[in-house]
């Protein structure tokens, strides 16, 4: 398999489930890669035969990054993208009224102020976002709530009194909706606080939200715009593959140097950022250069020096993807 | 984050703009929310809510036709979708000198965090009145006003008054509750904003200058900086109140103890688990309980923003004495049981028990006779407790919703089942023992269960309890019915028949006896239209139905159980517990596939 048919690959596959990426970290195939969806292998980049059972293999559960989809731009959504803000969560308001839908009400969000019943007619890159449907009218909700169960997503929230939740369930069951996929949305949403004021509402949702996506273990979370450039264009992949003590990077952390000598991507910036890049261009000139793996001392004398307060060490993976 | 109802108003009433006042004054039902208030400008422009949807929406349109005229005020009634709920709303028309004047002070109260009360008159006259914790006024303000003014500061409750010829509601713009936050890092940053943003009142004391500083808490009421933390605390206001929470690496047992000693609501203190056993050790019990270490949601909050809203929330939780459990385990973990009698009252109790959240229906005249162990009694009494579990009559499915929150099993009077849609149940048990089907359907919940004859799975249920007295009681029917009634009694103590009294005619049932009373065999029990009931047998009065309710011929209305006083008449029967661990046995292999 060619670099470009593996992301597209792994792209393809985040947008569903989580990924298992194992990789080589030593010896002749070192930066060969494979990724498992259940157990299985769909699909490998690097040496031909590789035991991807071995236990020294670095194993990482990949994943999209945080996403929160919001409908409605109502009380509640505002406060919700408030509170989305301040958690560092990417969001995407949508509203058809565009008074509702706009950088003053929302100074961090993407907006889409189009009707609710196109939202879900052309594919919007969402990778299994967290859906929070807040809309004005339970027409809307049903609209929303149905396209939201048709998509993949991490979380579906819908809010609305118990009669008009019960409602839209017993219509989307007529349409032929499981009560298995009704019973996964939280609806009533949020956690038990006594919220009655749309900034409290939006806390007990945003704490329930912060649940889910804690609770899903510490996967990897890929950025979709690197992994789009990645599956595009031939670069030098940057990993963070083995972290001691305390360093700004975490296992996973990605970055992708191109030809032209542009770089997408951190793997936790500073010094040892710099110093990676200037590796990987070295790499990108000289063929003859193979996958391999720097450690990076950020600890005493030498992060001492150049003023970083961080200690620890980081291991980082240059893969050449051509 | 946003301008306050107060402050907008203020604002436009300064710049002697129109603009109407809208007011929650009082709900029923289900309605998005119970209070509110919000101002809609000439434009339609509003600011605050009043619960956003179309109840928001029709307030908008009434308040700009309200500003076409010169009427002060609408006293307006919303009837929420199909008759769910009713929203009363009071629109006070804003345009001159006495409905203006009273904001620019109410919005300093607000903005100096004074706890006061803000009373919308709705009778004899509209009128905007204010009434702060310090005393003073504002607005036409009369003795009336400020008695039921005090009490409401006194019980800081919001409250709709009716005393005479007065009206008025009086709403608490600032809550009661306050948070003081010990120490200026990161986590209290994050904390402080978050409760701003849900109007909580932040104070902050620190013993360092550059960690309490306006630039930090923007929103801060107070910042107090001494040498000691508990120097400091004497420059904050401190009740019982006040939410604290330390958040420094050092734990400071005397900040601790002080804060306890002040009478603090609740003290969170950052901290790992090995932390909190640390503080624990060091306070007595009674102590302890107030202590929330590790503080916080388990949410597997991280970052600093993730600890401040699991802070934040677990705050709201204990000021509104809510569990904080997840809104949808909590709803399926619903369960409604069509009838409260005595076999229906044993599967109430073990579900109960067992952790299931569970509603009652009955008929508005409940005719069961083993009232001492039926929650059915409740319609009439009002409570009653039967093995250790509380129940009380609910006026409506909001109310049933709230007792459930406190742990009581509610007990609605719905004899069709037409709040079931509304409940939305993960689960029905029709327990009517009617031996009919009542209008149960299977489509009722995602699992119905049925008891007794009458009903046959899969079409009107997904499974039937056997509930006659033998072999098969207890007995999980997938495909099929339960037993046809025999219309004779099973055997108990070497009685079947003769154990059970009817009625000898239609009429009136009378009865001056009590249950758990021995009779003997020839005693009259009751009587009807005052023709008399003869016991058959002698022993102990098990069930009597309860006196003057109108009866048909032939109808059930006493038991008496010949085993005499080893009966007992006050707790749940065997045969009942054996049918609810039926019901309970199908249930919690369902749920584990659905609720999880």
């Amino acid at each position: 398999m060619d670099y470009q048919d593996y992301y597209k690959t792994l792209s393809r596959l985040i947008k569903r489930a989580d990924v298992e990426r194992r990789t080589v970290l030593s010896g002749a195939a070192i930066g060969s890669e494979a990724l498992f969806v259940d157990g299985e292998l769909v699909a490998s980049l690097g040496a031909e035969t590789v035991d991807w059972t071995s236990s020294s293999l670095l194993v990482e559960h990949l994943s999209g990054t945080l996403e929160v989809v919001l409908f409605g731009g109502g009380h509640v959504g505002r406060e919700v993208a408030f509170l989305c803000s301040r958690l560092g969560l990417s969001h995407t308001v949508i509203d058809d009224r565009p008074e509702f839908c706009n950088r003053e009400r929302f100074p961090d969000a993407t907006l889409l102020p189009i009707p609710y019943e196109e939202v879900f007619s052309s594919d919007r890159g969402w990778v299994r976002p967290i859906f929070i449907i807040a809309t004005r009218g339970h027409s809307h909700d049903h609209l929303c709530l149905a396209g939201s169960l048709a998509h993949p997503a991490r979380y579906i929230g819908m809010i609305g009194s118990r009669a008009k939740v019960a409602k839209t369930f017993s219509l989307l069951k007529e349409e032929g909706f499981s009560d298995e996929a009704l019973q996964a949305v939280h609806a009533p949403i949020g956690l038990k606080i006594g919220a009655v004021t749309a900034s409290e509402i939006a806390l007990s949702i945003m704490a329930e939200v912060v649940a889910v996506y804690r609770g899903e273990g510490n996967p990897v979370r890929l950025d979709q715009r690197v992994l789009a450039l990645q599956r595009e264009r031939a670069h030098i992949a940057v990993r963070v593959v083995v972290k001691h003590g305390s360093a700004p990077a975490e296992v996973g952390f990605t970055l992708a140097l191109f030809e032209d000598g542009t770089a997408e991507g951190t793997i936790g910036g500073g010094i040892v950022e710099a110093y990676a890049i200037e590796e990987a261009r070295a790499m990108a000139r000289d063929p003859s250069i193979g996958d391999h793996i720097t450690p990076f001392d950020l600890s005493h004398t030498e992060a001492a020096s150049i003023g970083m307060i961080c200690g620890g060490s980081i291991e980082v993976l240059f893969q050449r993807r051509a | 984050m946003n301008m306050s109802v107060i402050q907008k108003a203020a604002t436009l009433a300064e710049a002697k703009q129109e603009f109407v006042y809208v007011t929650i004054t009082h709900t029923t039902g289900s309605t998005s929310r119970s209070d509110g208030t919000m101002v809609v400008e000439g434009g339609g422009m509003i600011t605050g809510t009043i619960g956003g949807g179309d109840v928001e929406a029709y307030a908008q349109r009434q308040a700009l036709a309200l500003l076409a005229t010169a009427e002060r005020g609408r006293r307006l009634r919303y009837v929420v979708q199909e008759g769910l709920g009713e929203v009363d709303l009071y629109l006070l028309h804003c345009s001159g000198e006495s409905t203006h004047s009273p904001f620019p002070t109410l919005a300093r109260w607000e903005e100096q965090s004074l706890f006061f009360t803000i009373g919308l008159q709705l009778q004899p006259s509209p009128a905007l009145l204010g009434l702060s914790e310090d005393g003073s006024t504002v607005g036409p303000v009369h003795p009336q006003f400020i008695q039921h003014g005090s009490a409401v500061l006194a019980s800081k409750l919001p409250a709709l008054v009716t005393d005479g010829s007065f009206t008025c509601h009086y709403s608490l713009p600032v809550k009661a509750h306050t948070l003081l936050l010990v120490g200026g890092g990161h986590v209290n940053q994050a904390i402080a904003a978050i409760a701003h943003s849900v109007g909580l009142t932040v104070q902050v004391v620190e013993t360092r200058d550059e960690f309490a500083t306006t630039a930090l808490f923007p929103h801060a009421k107070r910042l107090a900086v001494k040498p000691t933390l508990t120097e400091a605390f004497d420059e904050v206001y401190i009740d019982s109140y006040t939410y604290a929470i330390i958040a420094s690496h050092a734990f400071d047992e005397e900040a601790t103890r002080a804060l306890l000693a002040r009478g603090v609501a609740y003290l969170g203190i950052l901290g790992s688990r090995h932390k909190a056993k640390r503080i624990y050790a060091t306070l007595t019990g009674g102590e302890s309980e107030r202590i929330h270490c590790p503080i916080g949601l388990d949410i597997g909050a991280e970052t600093p923003q993730e600890i401040a809203v699991s802070v934040m929330a677990e705050i709201l939780a204990h000021i509104n004495e809510r569990s904080a459990c997840n809104m949808k385990n909590l709803a399926r973990n619903l369960v409604v049981v069509r009838g409260g009698g005595d076999l229906a009252s044993g599967v109430i109790a073990r579900l109960h028990h067992s952790g299931w959240r569970v509603i009652v229906l009955e008929v508005e005249n409940p005719s069961v006779i083993r009232r001492t162990v039926s929650f059915a009694e409740a319609i009439y009494s009002g409570e009653i407790t039967i093995e250790g579990v509380r129940a009380k009559h609910a006026g409506s499915v909001r109310e049933a919703f709230s007792l459930l929150d406190h742990g009581i099993v509610p007990i609605l009077v719905d004899p069709s089942g037409h709040s079931i849609p509304e409940i939305g149940p993960i689960c029905v048990v029709d327990a009517i023992m009617a031996k009919r089907n009542l209008g149960t359907t299977i489509a009722d919940a995602p699992l119905v269960i049925a008891l007794g004859p009458g009903f046959t799975a899969p079409t009107d249920c997904h499974y039937v309890i056997e509930t006659m007295r033998g072999h098969s009681l207890g007995r999980i029917i997938k495909d099929g019915s339960a037993l046809a009634n025999t219309g004779t009694p099973g055997l108990v103590g070497g009685q079947d028949k003769n154990r059970v009294l009817h009625s000898p005619r239609s009429g009136r049932f009378e009865s001056s006896r009590t249950i758990g009373e021995m009779v003997n065999e020839g005693d009259v029990i009751a009587t009807v239209d005052g023709e008399p009931i003869i016991a058959k047998i002698g022993g102990k009065l098990r069930g009597l139905l309860r006196s003057g309710l109108a009866v048909s011929d032939h109808f059930k209305v006493a038991d008496i159980d010949p085993r005499g006083l080893e009966a007992d008449h006050t707790t749940i029967s065997d045969k009942a517990y054996a049918i609810a661990g039926s019901v309970l046995e199908v249930l919690e292999g369902f749920g584990r596939n659905v609720v999880r």
